[in-house]
């Protein structure tokens, strides 16, 4: 996961600036601070090179920025807290799933429109109410913000599984062979992650909660061996 | 199997608990396929005493399938989804876990006035990430899909 490397999940039909001029994420940051990478391939797609800032720098505007978006009421909130009392659980459901999908869609040109797609399909079948478990929280907000920048900061080129806990934290999980990688995402750009990893029949195992600023160098062992992608 | 079993009293370590698995809390891959159960699967919720199990060789006694019939009173005392699956753990594997500060897990009847196969897990030890990560990934990991148990 060095930062040269760092693959974006940009299809390769999207408009590329000229070297001269700010990238795609130029708004964000100096040109002068910007590089081209080369950019690695999901499976099944090629993308072609991006102007991509240095991790450091455009990453942390942009996580700004989505933590401005996540403090935001959205528009069925603000009617939704109008009249809270009558709120029913589906209703709980839809504003959960609608806040998600109106943050992503404010940052929605540093993703690719098929995984968008998948990532709202995956959330909508975790607050499905035909699945829904009596006494959960539905996905928080905060974890959800908590999640797009550990995205932007990781850029992985597996799509991970999601899952959520009881107290509405949104959960990722990996798996490469028997191992399996699990991040929970908590608020305040904090995470909780675990490792499962296979040895000689037996499973090893390794957690910690940090903020989101030391994952990518933690995790770094486990991106080197492919469990997240290149 | 002896259902004389007092209130407190832990279950025999050959025997088996099983535990219910919500859609949220079930491991899967990036297009929804279920390949386990997560760590979240085995939180205690703030008001919970003990993480609640039913004791699958309760059922054995005039069952001839205990695992289905441990499925079905978990039907008649829960709102228990299709997408449900149902983890099956060892007694003596979950008692083998334990956290750093040696804390252990035990598993106790507790029957109530809906479940007489009712039990409880506790112990210190759940409150430590990496015993509910063993517990998803080592012990319960035999699952039965609520979706392939007939009514």
């Amino acid at each position: 996961m060095n930062q040269p490397s760092a693959t974006a999940l940009i299809p390769s039909n999207t408009r590329h600036p000229p070297e001269s001029s700010p990238s795609i994420l130029g708004r964000y940051g100096d040109s002068s601070t910007f590089q081209s990478f080369s950019a690695g391939a999901l499976k099944g797609t090629n993308y072609e090179p991006l102007h991509i800032p240095r991790a450091n720098d455009a990453f942390g505007v942009l996580a700004q920025k989505i933590t401005a978006l996540a403090a935001q009421p959205s528009p069925s909130q603000l009617d939704f807290e109008a009249d809270a009392h009558s709120h029913t659980l589906e209703e709980q459901l839809f504003e959960a799933t609608a806040g998600a999908k109106i943050l992503v869609s404010r940052v929605a040109m540093h993703l690719d429109t098929a995984l968008r797609r998948k990532l709202f399909d995956q959330l909508d079948s975790l607050h499905d109410i035909e699945n829904w478990e009596n006494g959960d929280i539905p996905l928080q907000q905060e974890s959800f913000s908590t999640f797009l920048k550990t995205l932007f900061l990781l850029r992985p080129t597996i799509r991970p599984g999601l899952g959520l806990s009881i107290r509405g934290h949104l959960v990722a999980t990996w798996r490469k062979g028997e191992n399996r990688l699990t991040i929970e995402f908590l608020p305040k750009e904090k995470v909780l992650w675990v490792a499962t990893i296979s040895s000689n029949g037996d499973f090893e195992h390794t957690a910690s909660e940090m903020p989101i600023a030391k994952l990518r160098e933690r995790l770094k062992p486990f991106a080197e061996e492919g469990w997240i992608g290149k | 199997m002896d259902r004389k079993m007092k209130k407190g009293q832990l279950l025999p370590d050959d025997h088996h608990v099983m535990r219910h698995v919500p859609w949220a809390r079930q491991s899967r891959d990036a297009d929804g396929n279920v390949d386990g159960i997560l760590s979240q699967a085995f939180e205690l919720r703030q008001d919970e005493p003990g993480l609640s199990v039913n004791w699958v060789e309760y059922h054995k006694d005039g069952a001839p399938d205990p695992e289905a019939a441990c499925i079905k009173t978990f039907r008649r005392t829960l709102d228990i989804k299709r997408s449900a699956v149902f983890g099956i753990g060892n007694v003596r594997e979950i008692s083998k876990i334990t956290d750093a500060g040696n804390h252990s897990i035990r598993t106790e009847y507790s029957p109530t006035d809906e479940n007489s196969s009712h039990s409880s897990m506790k112990g210190k030890a759940l409150e430590d990430l990496i015993s509910r990560e063993k517990l998803a990934t080592s012990v319960f990991v035999r699952l039965i899909k609520n979706a392939d148990v007939q009514p």
